[in-house]
């Protein structure tokens, strides 16, 4: 965690807040910041998102249920307000963390639908925000269970999606260029750079692409060498695109998403 | 078309560049080229030259590079070199 007013916290700076609220059950097994303050990308009006994991599912009169499409079918949040930052706890089950992680297994991504990964958006982002987080409470737990993360297949099926996305719009700028539809093509292109990128920095183990305005950061703390940030942004802000001739800067889009794909690895 | 005349058309200064649009995987196996309902996987050496194919390098230059990697002279090179761009010309892989 680094330059933000948590830069100097430690474990007990960060459960007591949630203890005095009576956040923590008796069978929490790992805390966990995560997002943006784990990874040091706070904002003046970022929210502070937690993790809590136990054995038993939690209830509450004040909590909010997320559906999930895992058994049981449901996490609980809590939020507050704590030095003027909104505070959000998501309660998740020992035993749903081991479904997501059943669900990116090996067997699964050579099965029938082997680029069909069965996550829903807030699953993803849980196997997402455990490889980048700060755990305050069972470090082993995390340890251990982000080690199962880096053997699963849970990159080479988000490699696998993300250049499948770039390849179609890909396709559709190359179809719109051939027809002369240059806005539609230019649209198509910038599409394609981002399910590139996003591919390029999962291969780096830098996931989270359903939140696509961390991307700078997210290229930031990679920094792949195919890609300089200063590479990426001069193409994600356009700045050579030339409204005169957009076929020039499609195709220079084009052929990056070309090269990512032939150096990212996806099994 | 057939295999000869593209290869006669060849000459040193061309400058061929890959295709866009073609689908790519790099897997554990190597490089494979996605064609309509199939996919090839290049070799290694096939695949050395089709990663430099930037329509800046020409033919000359590429056999050249080929040599120097693995060892073989640049006139056995160079035929292996056009040999391989005029398959991939024929699969709409590269173009010049």
């Amino acid at each position: 965690m680094r330059s933000s007013e948590f830069s100097r916290w430690n474990d007990n700076d960060w459960l007591a807040p949630l203890c005095e609220r009576q956040l923590i059950p008796a069978d929490c097994i790992g805390a966990l910041v995560v997002g943006s303050a784990a990874r040091g990308w706070l904002n003046p009006r970022s929210d502070i998102d937690l993790y809590l994991v136990t054995t038993e599912e939690v209830s509450s009169d004040t909590g909010t249920l997320i559906p999930m499409s895992l058994n049981p079918p449901r996490v609980q949040s809590e939020s507050f307000y704590y030095g003027g930052r909104r505070w959000e706890v998501t309660y998740w089950l020992e035993r749903q963390v081991e479904q997501v992680l059943a669900r990116v297994s090996w067997e699964e991504f050579g099965g029938e639908t082997p680029a069909g990964f069965a996550l829903g958006e807030r699953e993803e982002l849980l196997l997402a925000r455990l490889g980048n987080c700060v755990p305050v409470l069972g470090a082993d737990w995390v340890e251990e269970i982000q080690a199962r993360l880096r053997d699963s297949a849970f990159r080479s099926f988000l490699v696998t999606r993300s250049l499948s996305s770039s390849d179609d719009a890909v396709e559709d700028a190359m179809g719109q260029l051939e027809s002369g539809d240059l806005d539609s093509a230019t649209l198509s292109a910038r599409r394609a750079l981002g399910f590139a990128v996003d591919a390029l920095l999962e291969s780096h183990g830098e996931y989270g692409s359903n939140i696509p305005k961390w991307r700078p950061q997210r290229l930031r703390a990679a920094q792949p060498d195919l890609l300089s940030f200063d590479q990426y942004w001069e193409l994600e802000t356009m700045r050579t695109y030339d409204a005169e001739d957009p076929g020039a800067w499609i195709r220079t889009i084009l052929t990056l998403c070309q090269d990512i794909s032939m150096r990212v690895e996806v099994s | 078309m057939t295999a000869e005349p593209i290869a006669r058309a060849l000459t040193p200064a061309h400058t061929p560049s890959r295709s866009l649009g073609v689908r790519i995987r790099r897997t554990r196996d190597g490089l494979l080229l996605g064609l309509e309902g199939d996919a090839l996987l290049l070799s290694d050496s096939a695949e050395f030259i089709y990663r430099q194919l930037d329509g800046r390098t020409s033919i000359t230059d590429l056999a050249r590079r080929l040599s120097t990697e693995y060892l073989i002279d640049e006139h056995e090179a160079a035929v292996d070199t056009i040999e391989l761009l005029d398959q991939l010309g024929e699969l709409g892989l590269v173009q010049w």
